[in-house]
């Protein structure tokens, strides 16, 4: 059965470009634009894996992180993030992994290959 | 026959008075040592003036128990007196511009006897205690010594400069200092040094001494002068590249926020651009070349923001409108505020204007916000504005750790600061700018409770 990941992210069409690029390697990809959301998803549905970008209005990456860790202590939590200066931060709060955001996705992809092998 | 004496003695104290006046006069006119010391030798030895043969200036150290020569004016021999006596007789200089002239100075090239001065070496310790120049300065007083032909209780480092006279060896003194010996003679022509002239002599060492004291308390002053204005210089400089520094890092700061601006769209446009080249269904190709294009948009309208926003914006005074500027810099800070757990509200009239540079009001505000979110944590800020004419007062209150009442004074200071980074400029900036748009800056905190900022601008 396919590995379901979720996407958390505010931008519309970097949502549509990571779920079609995840799609292709096989996973199952729901994509959502907030927080809020992607916490009440993660209480009814399982994920393998969560891709949470940082700055978003409303519930931002931060306490999205939050929230969902408290739910599910041991859902992998990847940070997919344009600042490349929080890193140390969020791997000592609990993300599996920080990357920053390239148009190049094949980092990402060999990440979500890693923890989901 | 009395009366003529009487006459003659007032002339000749009224010359006196003159020459006394003249010299000293020009002695205290100079702060320069060696000028003073010239223009002394030059009066001592003056035709015009007290018209000794010659004089010297010797220094003592007291350290080193030395007594050195300095400087000297006068013949070495007969011939070479007569050739100045009658140089000096062909021109009818008054005394005034006689030691303008400074024969002293004028003179001291072609001459032996200055140079003779300046060999001169003694060790005090080796002169035995009867020796005039051991006396003058033990005593501190004046030695007459009438037709010497011989240098005998003079030093023997001294033979060179000697030829029979009257010789006179005075301190060169202030009642603190020692400075010195002077002796001048009267070798050559032989004319009498009578008391009246030893008394000149004696007063115008007196002035002389005075001067050097001045002019070296004036050289001490003068130099910590200089060091003090180079030191300020120093401090003006170093203060103003701090503050370009300071600024820089809020640049720095703003920078990145505009990279994560920047970095969104182009992961997009990279990303559907790497779809299109994989993609042979049209279909695919037309809706990212859509979305490439949407995001191109998007870029456009970051561009024109940072060149609203930062300082590539040309500086003028205009109207700025104070809630867009504010939640300009408030987003910049959403994503420390929601690591921090803090709450940050912004309550002001949408057309609130205040007169002022669009970029020094965002960098006011940038650096009050930066300092609420850096000492506030599970807390709120709250920025709120109330109109009292001619100001509009901006307040940004915050629930964090507060200023304690000692510090709360220094906080506009340069370089006070409670944190590791930066060089405690900012509120310093902010103050400065404030002021120089004719508004006013008021800070009020409790320890422990928090931090209300007031920036009173004009409308």
């Amino acid at each position: 059965m396919a590995k379901k990941i979720l996407i958390v992210e505010d931008e519309e069409n970097e949502r549509i470009l990571y779920a079609e690029e995840l799609e292709k390697e096989g996973f199952e990809i729901k994509a959502v634009p907030d927080g809020t959301v992607a916490v009440a998803l993660v209480e009814k549905e399982e994920f393998d894996l969560i891709i949470l970008d940082l700055q978003m209005p409303g519930l931002d990456g931060i306490e999205t992180l939050g929230k969902i860790l408290m739910k599910k202590r041991n859902l992998p939590v990847i940070i997919y993030t344009a600042y490349p200066q929080y890193k140390d931060q969020f791997l000592t709060w609990a993300a599996d992994a920080y990357l920053t955001k390239s148009s190049d996705l094949s980092l990402l992809k060999e990440k979500v290959a890693s923890i989901l092998k | 026959m009395i009366m003529e004496t009487f006459e003659e003695k007032c002339r000749l104290l009224n010359y006196e008075l003159y020459l006394l006046h003249t010299i000293s006069k020009s002695i205290k006119e100079s702060l320069d040592e060696n000028r003073i010391l010239s223009v002394m030798l030059t009066g001592l030895t003056a035709n015009v003036a007290l018209g000794l043969s010659r004089a010297a200036v010797f220094y003592y150290n007291k350290e080193k128990s030395v007594i050195y020569g300095k400087n000297g004016i006068g013949p070495c021999s007969k011939e070479e007196a007569g050739k100045i006596w009658k140089d000096l007789g062909s021109n009818s200089m008054s005394l005034e511009t006689y030691l303008v002239h400074n024969r002293a100075e004028n003179e001291e090239k072609d001459q032996e006897y200055p140079s003779r001065v300046r060999k001169v070496v003694i060790n005090m310790e080796e002169l035995p205690p009867e020796n005039y120049f051991r006396r003058v300065i033990e005593e501190k007083r004046l030695f007459h010594l009438k037709s010497l032909e011989s240098p005998e209780d003079l030093p023997g480092e001294i033979k060179d400069l000697f030829a029979p006279s009257d010789v006179i060896i005075l301190p060169l003194s202030t009642a603190k200092n020692m400075r010195g010996i002077i002796m001048a003679d009267n070798a050559f022509h032989r004319k009498e040094i009578d008391e009246s002239t030893v008394l000149l002599i004696f007063l115008i060492a007196i002035q002389a001494g005075l001067a050097l004291e001045n002019s070296s308390n004036y050289g001490i002053i003068r130099k910590q002068l200089e060091e003090m204005k180079e030191l300020k210089n120093t401090m003006e400089s170093l203060q103003e590249e701090l503050v370009q520094k300071e600024k820089l890092s809020t640049v720095g700061k703003m920078a990145s926020y505009f990279i994560h601006e920047i970095k969104n769209p182009l992961v997009t446009i990279g990303g559907f651009a790497r779809h299109i080249s994989d993609s042979e269904d049209l279909r695919t190709v037309k809706r990212d070349a859509g979305i490439i294009f949407k995001e191109i948009q998007k870029l456009e309208q970051i561009l024109g923001k940072i060149s609203n926003f930062t300082f590539l914006s040309p500086s003028r005074v205009e109207k700025v409108n104070l809630l867009e500027t504010i939640k300009e810099v408030a987003e910049f800070f959403g994503l420390e505020c929601s690591r921090k757990k803090i709450d940050i509200s912004i309550d002001i009239p949408e057309n609130l204007k205040v007169t002022a540079e669009k970029v020094q009001m965002t960098e006011v505000f940038f650096n009050i916000i930066s300092n609420a979110v850096e000492n506030t944590s599970n807390g709120k800020i709250h920025v709120s504005s109330e109109i009292n004419p001619p100001f509009v007062s901006v307040r940004i209150r915050d629930t964090g750790k507060g200023i304690p009442e000692s510090s709360l004074s220094m906080v506009t200071e340069p370089f006070f600061s409670t944190k590791s980074e930066g060089f405690g400029l900012g509120m310093y900036i902010v103050k400065n700018i404030i002021e120089n748009n004719g508004g006013r800056l008021e800070i009020s905190s409790v320890e422990g409770e928090g931090t209300e900022v007031r920036a009173n601008l004009v409308i």
